[in-house]
């Protein structure tokens, strides 16, 4: 069995070419073998006590002193260095550069927003002018058509008033009750009556068709639009 | 040496260059260094991180400090040379 560690160092951002078959490797260091967890100490090892670093305790001192010396020394170092770069940033030529290029897009850009606006501009105003004319031929259309339908309810209100004019001929008026009752009882209507296909009517409860001659039937009046 | 982005691992994406260092001898018994000092102080400006064995360099170049370490090297080399010598004399 191999063993082998590769440690992934994330996907790199390049200048440089590489062939992308090998991007997954680049940073990547593998150790061929570790001894697995599970295996016991080696006999030769279990008693290993790891020697320690026996420096002459003025050495330790010595070193302490030149170390804490050097870390004062490289805070200044680096303080000093962070202030230089503070102070000529803004006057630099490459931030002036900058500086410059970040100004002319500016006017580019506001430039260009000008431009959108104005075509957008033109473009609503056109699309305002179609809607208001539509809304306009719409109104129109709306009066005409209820101009037209009160037109019809009129003739429909007409129409209405002379049938009503003609059937109030025919009501009986409360002079005329008496006489209507005894007229009505004087002539009983007789809805006795068979008909046949060709219209024949012959009235009465037991008349047959062949009480009387043909010449003689009576034809009923259709009322029915055939 | 070269210069990193800060999070990245040794073997991880490079900035810029700004130096090299041969450690192998050359015929002349050198060991040859280049320095951009311009550059490193303006990303030590920057907060950049020096590894040890940079600042070692750095320091005998003149740029920082000298390091502990360059003392402690030199005082061992010494004490071992005297140490050759006194066996040497000795025997």
């Amino acid at each position: 069995m191999s063993f082998s560690l590769r440690c992934f160092l994330g996907s790199p951002h390049l200048w440089y070419p590489v062939n992308h078959t090998a991007v997954p490797l680049l940073g990547s260091q593998s150790v061929r073998w570790r001894k697995p967890r599970w295996l016991p100490v080696a006999p030769s090892k279990e008693f290993r006590v790891p020697k320690k670093p026996d420096t002459p305790v003025a050495d330790v001192r010595e070193i302490k002193r030149l170390s804490d010396n050097y870390k004062t020394m490289m805070k200044a170092v680096r303080k000093h260095l962070r202030e230089e770069y503070i102070r000529t940033a803004d006057t630099s030529e490459l931030a002036m550069q900058q500086v410059a290029q970040e100004e002319e897009e500016h006017h580019q850009l506001m430039e260009y927003n000008r431009q959108e606006n104005l075509r957008v501009a033109a473009l609503r105003e056109e699309r305002i002018r179609k809607e208001h004319e539509a809304e306009i031929a719409r109104v129109e259309a709306s009066l005409v058509k209820q101009a037209q339908i009160a037109a019809e309810a009129e003739q429909e209100a007409l129409r209405i008033i002379n049938e009503t004019q003609e059937l109030v001929k025919t009501f009986i008026k409360r002079e005329d009750l008496e006489r209507a009752i005894e007229e009505a009882m004087a002539n009983p209507t007789d809805y006795n009556f068979a008909l046949d296909q060709e219209g024949h009517i012959f009235r009465g409860r037991t008349t047959k068709p062949q009480d009387a001659k043909m010449e003689e039937w009576e034809q009923l009046e259709s009322k029915v639009l055939m | 040496m070269y210069f990193p982005q800060k999070k990245t691992p040794r073997q991880g994406h490079v900035i810029e260059q700004l130096g090299t260092y041969d450690p192998m001898m050359n015929v002349h018994g050198e060991k040859l260094v280049a320095l951009n000092t311009e550059r490193i102080n303006h990303w030590i400006g920057q907060g950049a991180g020096i590894s040890t064995s940079c600042a070692v360099l750095l320091g005998l170049s003149g740029l920082l400090p000298i390091h502990p370490r360059s003392y402690v090297t030199a005082w061992r080399n010494r004490r071992s040379s005297a140490k050759e010598e006194n066996a040497e004399a000795a025997s």
